[in-house]
């Protein structure tokens, strides 16, 4: 156990710290009284979270269990019994029900619920029938002091439950992101030209003015919350056409109705705009039809834009009529000419009644039926008419002789060469529903491959394109 | 040196002691903010206090035209009848000692009956009015009207079919294919319908309501106008489950489709004014979308017999009335027909660019 001797023994400078400390003002006093603070902080944090949080175990489970004594109800409960039931039945404005709540007020006693007046009178207020009267009566009550926190809550809900309300509030929305706008178009540029030393500040705020200017250009008549505005006002008017504030909305209405009809039409008529920059005309077709019938309910109103929804139609409707000719005519076909008629007649019948290629005898892959020495085979694709030329040439193991191989290589270079320096090559590539088609059958119908020679020999001096 | 260190503690001991305490009230004050902050913000969703409020909550509702504009809801997204309803049970059974005496009985059998009738349980809401009829004499005029009007709304809501869940445990009873029956039963469920809705416009019709006569079970003089919508919406119902029918025998009967199409647009034009509109148009749509696709797949767009004209006439139809559905902002029903006009427009792309102009 230390004493003061034992103090006394240490280092001098260490005491005197250790007195300064205890004999100051902050010593065991205020430790104890830090002790005291923190001691009633915890107690009243916890306190305060008992209250929302109840302990595991409670004291009234430790009671013992008696029989339930009836509740008897006092004057002003049963004041207010009388006044549920009235008010279950009353009309608007029915004098009873002010009586009744009149009643609980007079036989309200110190033991009863300081709540049961201001839910009384909630409950009166509900009678009314009408909501904007409910909205002004719980306003009146939500000012009075004492409230539960949950009818408060109630009331508060009820009070900002008002379309007209939540209407201007929209609205003011767009005044306050147009102020942002225009002041984040100026702040911005100065910010950053900060740095600079305000050198590079007129071009930034040039550059910064110039975005703010051409955004106008993209805002829409009415915007998004514009529309929400609108959509509460609608509402407003559905629910009470009597209002005395009805004309005044529905002048307002009328006004954004029109604004939205311009919005959906414009928006139309870009897509409308884009669809025919992207060469689909039906969908601009679409686009500009629907523009035009929502401006219909307007007529004295967007004339311009009725206009330029017009011109999209016909320029759409004429895109169209092109298209539909272009499509059909890429399934015309021309008539086929008097000189080949009979190789083409003979080529057809050939195709026709040859067998089908077995289906092992097709090339795992096309770079196999390249190869000189590779297997039989018969080409896939219609744009590989030589292929299917060399392959078909030796693919009959009875002309293999050194003239058809010769022949076959010199088809094979003759491939090689650009469509344009053979005449006969052109022919036969751009006919791939005949010669190439032929050719595929040719190693297992000789008189086919014949056939195809002939055509194209005779297409040398025909000129036209087969139909087949 | 000691001598300063001393008296340097000495001068910062007060500062120190203070600066502690601030730290100290405002770690309270914080703590006594937030508590209060949470208690307020969880004060909304506290137990019912009363059957005072419960009623008023209900009250607030009964006048309310739940077949123009959707039924209210209160601040946890519940229907507010539901939640009234619920509340009242809730109360009768933690309150059982409070109420034992029986002064508030009528009071909650009433407004238990109120909110039954808006949740389409008509025979037990009659049931509540009796019993709260028998209980209050201040109650019995509006509770014996109330109970008469739920009865015949009850007894004509039981005249034919009615939609019915589609996966039930014990499985689902067959249809009955006789469209001319069940349409005849409808039929006379919407007449008495109709008729009421007569008497309860007539009765709107009058003066003011007057105030309730002793004993009167008329239904004279006590307010029956909120039943108004609840019959149109009860005839709303009746010409959805004529629809449905329609659409659901629409292969078994000798153009089915063409009826079942008139049925949907039928109802589309008769609830104009309804908050279910904007459904009705979209079945409409989605039946159109349907048969397209009905038609796609019975009719390749490859195959010869492959009318454009006609495949055409069903997906405009579909698209015009899923796009005039998507216009209208502020409803549900315009994100489920814009999505439904891209599904659309997607099964369009598998079709020749000559028989579909896209």
């Amino acid at each position: 156990m230390p004493t003061a001797t034992t103090a006394e023994n240490r280092d001098p400078s260490e005491r005197s710290i250790r007195t300064g400390i205890a004999s100051g003002p902050f010593p065991r006093v205020g430790s104890a009284l830090l002790l005291l603070v923190l001691l009633v902080a915890l107690g009243g944090s916890t306190g305060c979270s008992m209250r929302l949080r109840r302990a595991v175990v409670v004291d009234d489970l430790l009671e013992p269990l008696g029989s339930d004594t009836t509740h008897l109800p006092s004057p002003a409960e049963l004041a207010a019994a009388r006044l549920a039931r009235l008010a279950l039945v009353a009309t608007e404005a029915d004098p009873a029900v002010d009586a009744a709540l009149a009643n609980v007020a007079e036989t309200r006693k110190p033991g009863d619920s300081k709540h049961l007046l201001p839910l009384a009178t909630d409950l009166r207020n509900t009678t009314t029938g009408d909501p904007i009267a409910y909205r002004e009566a719980s306003r009146a009550l939500r000012k009075k002091r004492g409230i539960d926190p949950r009818l408060a809550s109630r009331l508060d809900e009820a009070i900002a439950d008002d379309p007209l309300k939540l209407a201007r509030r929209r609205r003011r929305d767009d005044w306050h992101r147009l102020f942002a706008r225009t002041f984040n178009s100026i702040a911005e540029p100065l910010g950053q030209s900060v740095i600079t030393g305000f050198i590079l500040a007129p071009f930034t705020l040039t550059n910064s003015l110039i975005h703010y200017f051409a955004e106008f250009s993209n805002a829409e008549p009415l915007s998004q919350t514009g529309r929400q505005a609108l959509v509460l006002r609608q509402e407003f008017l559905a629910a009470h056409p009597d209002s005395p504030v009805a004309p005044e909305v529905g002048r307002l209405v009328a006004r954004d109705e029109i604004r939205h009809a311009r919005t959906l039409a414009l928006r139309r008529v870009r897509a409308a705009e884009q669809a025919i920059g992207q060469g689909q005309p039906a969908l601009a077709l679409h686009q500009s039809r629907t523009a035009s019938q929502l401006l219909e309910p307007h007529p004295g109103a967007h004339d311009r834009l009725r206009r330029r929804a017009a011109r999209l139609e016909n320029e759409a409707l004429e895109s169209l009529e092109r298209r539909n000719h272009l499509l059909a005519r890429a399934l015309e076909a021309n008539a086929t000419h008097e000189a080949t008629r009979a190789s083409e007649r003979a080529l057809a019948t050939a195709l026709l009644v040859a067998p089908s290629p077995p289906a092992a005898s097709i090339p795992s892959s096309p770079a196999t039926a390249r190869l000189p020495d590779a297997p039989v085979a018969v080409a896939s694709d219609s744009c590989a008419p030589s292929r299917s030329t060399k392959t078909a040439t030796k693919s009959l193991p009875g002309e293999r002789s050194p003239r058809s191989r010769a022949r076959a290589h010199q088809t094979t270079r003759w491939r090689a060469t650009p469509v344009s320096s053979s005449r006969t090559t052109g022919r036969i590539r751009t006919t791939p529903s005949g010669a190439c088609a032929a050719a595929a059958v040719a190693k297992r119908w000789p008189s086919g491959w014949r056939a195809s020679g002939s055509l194209a020999r005779a297409t040398r001096t025909s000129r036209r394109l087969s139909p087949i | 040196m000691s001598g300063r260190v001393s008296a340097l503690a000495a001068r910062l001991a007060p500062s120190t002691s203070a600066s502690m305490a601030l730290a100290i009230f405002v770690l309270l004050a914080s703590t006594g903010c937030q508590t209060f902050s949470a208690r307020q913000k969880e004060a909304v969703y506290g137990p019912t206090e009363g059957v005072l409020e419960a009623v008023a909550v209900l009250r607030r509702h009964v006048p309310d035209d739940t077949y123009r504009f959707p039924p209210a809801r209160d601040f946890s997204g519940r229907n507010v009848y539901r939640a009234s309803l619920l509340r009242l049970e809730n109360l009768e059974r933690a309150e059982a000692a409070a109420l034992r005496s029986g002064y508030m009985d009528a009071v909650i059998t009433f407004a238990k009956g109120r909110a039954l009738e808006r949740l389409r349980a008509f025979d037990l809401a009659a049931q509540h009015y009796r019993e709260s009829a028998r209980l209050s004499d201040e109650l019995r005029p509006a509770a014996l009207a109330s109970a008469e009007v739920c009865e015949r709304i009850d007894r004509a809501v039981k005249i034919g079919i009615e939609l019915v869940d589609p996966v039930p445990e014990g499985g689902t009873p067959a249809r009955p294919i006789d469209p001319e029956g069940v349409r005849r039963a409808l039929d006379e469920r919407v007449t008495q319908l109709s008729i009421l809705l007569g008497e309860l416009n007539d009765a709107a019709g009058e003066d003011a309501p007057r105030k309730p006569a002793e004993g009167a079970g008329d239904g004279s003089g006590v307010d029956r106008r909120h039943y108004r919508w609840i019959v149109q919406e009860e005839i709303e119902r009746a010409d959805v489950v004529r629809a449905r029918y329609a659409i659901e025998i629409r292969h078994v009967v000798p153009d089915g489709t063409l009826v079942a199409l008139q049925e949907l647009q039928r109802v589309a034009t008769r609830h104009g004014a309804s908050k279910n509109r904007l459904r009705h148009l979209l079945r409409l749509g989605d039946f159109y979308a349907d048969l397209a696709r009905e038609y796609l797949d019975a009719v390749p767009p490859e195959s010869l017999t492959f009318d454009p004209a006609r495949f055409r006439e069903l997906a405009d139809a579909a698209i015009q009335l899923y796009e005039l559905v998507g216009s209208h902002d502020g409803r549900p029903e315009k994100l489920e027909a814009t999505r439904n006009l891209e599904a659309f427009l997607a099964l369009t792309l598998t079709i020749d660019a000559d028989r579909y102009d896209r």
